[in-house]
């Protein structure tokens, strides 16, 4: 948490000095700008892993969401960090006997080009890539405190979609929606047949550095293992020249086929945010 | 306005959105006693790894006991079909944990069987020396034998961690006892843990990599879905690798990965393995569940010692068989560790 309120402070000092030298309060220059965001709120999960276990996992937590975008005149960047870790439990079989510490880091790039503009809609258009980098990693707790662990990491490029619609004419507040579908990704720890059985990790060395290990024997998967979708809306509210407030609704669902596509992964995470914007 | 009303109605479409995960993701499988008995079985025929070395024929034991089974079955029937057929696989690593109670294997250790602890330690050990909680070691009333207990593998397979540093306090003893003459390691009642944890240990009494065991690993869903033998190699870790010699104690209660220990231990020219056969069973078990919240492990590989004698189920064989009987007990002697005492006064 102190990382949270030592952020917070660097915002707000930010902001305030940024207000003091401010001489007209009324305009507000969002072409070129760079904002800065930090958001929380509930993250909302729900898993089915069926290399662990036949049934949904579900569980919310709050989130701590960071992000960078840089708003030119006819493109779009945003670097964005994502981290939660949640609780999940069955529904159906409560905590009693099985439940999962959820780890969720995401990192994302976009960087988008205007590519069409609708006045009368006053919308406007951007067309790009993401690179994303995700990793969902899940502590099976059993009885006994045994636990074994499943994860996925992908790393992403994929085609982004974003609109940005101002709510009225000439209006600094607008409402935007972005999709990205990754279309080739670089995924570690594929084919698991169960907690213990992957040809991957036949001749890992614990001796060594795992992480790296494990990297190196990732592979290159498309749609015919992976189908990810993440669909974010938000709107920018903005209450001084330079101070917004960010609230953002993050939709995110991926089926991974493990082990010769005899299972899947399915996980759905659903994310309402609400985050304090700062126009360096 | 209009704008402002469009932006209501899409943040509503959204909570509908967030409603919708039946959308993404099949629902649970049904609570009833068919289904879960059909779950239980299918994962033991996809993922349980010693039907072939245990003779059992799984499908058998479907035809069986799914006659049993009806729409009208209760929790308590279903505890007793399901109870039985863990009992038939008597593997190690095969239990069933329910709320009716929790369902074993039939350890081979008899009720009364003295050779599975330390007996009258004061007549043979030294206190007040340095303890660990992970390893406990003193030395004998011969105080150039060292004696170590290691009463258990556990700790350390959680998440990305998967050993435990806890068990590195093997390279301070050891740097202790350089100029020991030889070492007894205690693993009667070690009933195992993280394998890694007990190749770390192990790794310190190498001086090169050596093949210890093999073992094979259900990998598919089909009967037959089995890898090649696959090689467990023990290495030497650790700055220092005590090369004289080692007597390992063990009885049916050494288990699991206290067992791998034993294998690798097995395996080095001046280890000798003292005591009783051990429990027969590494199996390198999973976690599942049925969605009566059910949970059961199953055995996913079947190990073999270097040379391809399967020990699972069976054991490991000593080199030199001793037992400490209950009339050994009550007088208080404890013959497996005098044997080891005495394997390493005599050697040169």
């Amino acid at each position: 948490m102190k990382f949270i309120e030592i952020i917070l402070i660097i915002i707000v000092v930010i902001a305030q000095s940024k207000c003091f030298a401010q001489d007209d309060a009324s305009v507000v220059q969002l072409e070129p700008s760079h904002l800065v965001t930090l958001s929380t709120g509930m993250s909302s999960h729900s898993i089915r892993d069926e290399m662990m276990s036949p049934l949904i996992y579900r569980g919310s937590q709050i989130p701590i969401e960071v992000s960078y975008r840089y708003r030119g005149l006819s493109n779009r960047h945003a670097l964005l960090i994502y981290f939660d870790n949640s609780e999940l439990n069955s529904s159906i079989t409560g905590n009693s006997s099985h439940y999962i510490k959820n780890l969720n880091l995401n990192f994302e790039y976009s960087f988008a080009v205007k590519t069409a503009e609708f006045q009368n809609l006053n919308t406007t258009v951007f067309l790009g890539a993401r690179v994303s980098s995700m990793l969902n990693m899940r502590n099976h707790y059993f009885i006994q405190g045994i636990s074994h662990t499943s994860a996925e990491q992908m790393t992403g490029l994929g085609i982004y979609f974003l609109t940005e619609t101002a709510i009225q004419n000439n209006s600094k507040n607008f409402l935007s929606v972005e999709i990205n579908i990754p279309f080739i990704s670089y995924a570690l720890l594929t084919n698991r047949f169960n907690a213990n059985v992957s040809e991957k990790f036949n001749d890992l060395d614990f001796e060594q550095n795992v992480l790296w290990q494990v990297f190196k024997k990732g592979d290159f998967i498309s749609f015919n293992k992976l189908f990810e979708i993440q669909a974010d809306i938000s709107y920018k509210l903005f209450v001084s020249n330079l101070i917004g407030i960010d609230l953002r609704y993050r939709f995110q669902y991926y089926s991974f086929k493990q082990y010769e596509s005899l299972f899947h992964s399915n996980v759905l995470n659903n994310q309402f945010l609400i985050g304090m914007m700062v126009i360096l | 306005m209009k704008m402002i009303k469009n932006s209501i109605y899409i943040f509503l479409l959204l909570f509908v959105f967030y409603g919708c995960e039946k959308m993404f993701l099949e629902p649970d499988p049904q609570n009833s006693a068919e289904q879960n008995f059909q779950i239980f079985w299918n994962d033991f025929d996809r993922y349980y790894a010693q039907f072939p070395i245990r003779h059992i024929d799984w499908d058998s034991v479907y035809t069986l006991y799914r006659l049993q089974i009806s729409s009208s079955t209760t929790e308590q029937q279903l505890f007793s079909v399901v109870s039985n057929i863990v009992r038939g696989i008597n593997d190690m690593h095969v239990d069933l944990y329910t709320p009716f109670g929790d369902v074993f294997w039939k350890s081979p250790a008899p009720g009364s069987y003295p050779s599975g602890r330390l007996i009258n330690a004061a007549k043979y050990i030294q206190f007040g020396s340095a303890q660990n909680s992970i390893i406990e070691y003193r030395t004998c009333r011969n105080p150039s034998i060292g004696y170590m207990i290691i009463p258990t593998f556990s700790g350390g397979s959680d998440g990305l961690t998967l050993t435990d540093d806890r068990y590195l306090v093997i390279d301070e003893i050891l740097s202790k006892w350089k100029d020991m003459k030889g070492i007894i390691i205690d693993l009667r009642w070690n009933h195992g843990g993280n394998s890694n944890n007990a190749e770390t240990v192990a790794g310190r009494f190498t001086d090169k990599p050596r093949v210890y065991a093999q073992f094979r690993e259900k990998i598919g869903s089909g009967k037959q879905d089995f890898s090649a033998w696959k090689n467990s190699t023990i290495k030497p870790k650790g700055a220092y690798q005590f090369l004289k010699p080692v007597v390992i104690l063990t009885s049916k209660a050494t288990a699991s990965s206290a067992e791998i220990f034993v294998m690798a231990m097995h395996a080095l020219p001046h280890v000798t393995i003292v005591g009783d056969t051990t429990g027969g069973g590494v199996g390198a078990p999973i976690y599942r569940e049925l969605p009566n919240g059910w949970t059961y492990r199953v055995s996913t590989r079947y190990y073999a010692d270097a040379q391809q004698r399967i020990m699972e189920g069976v054991g490991i064989f000593p080199d030199i068989h001793v037992l400490t009987t209950v009339a050994d007990s009550s007088k208080g002697i404890d013959r497996i560790l005098e044997k080891g005492i005495e394997i390493i006064t005599n050697s040169k």
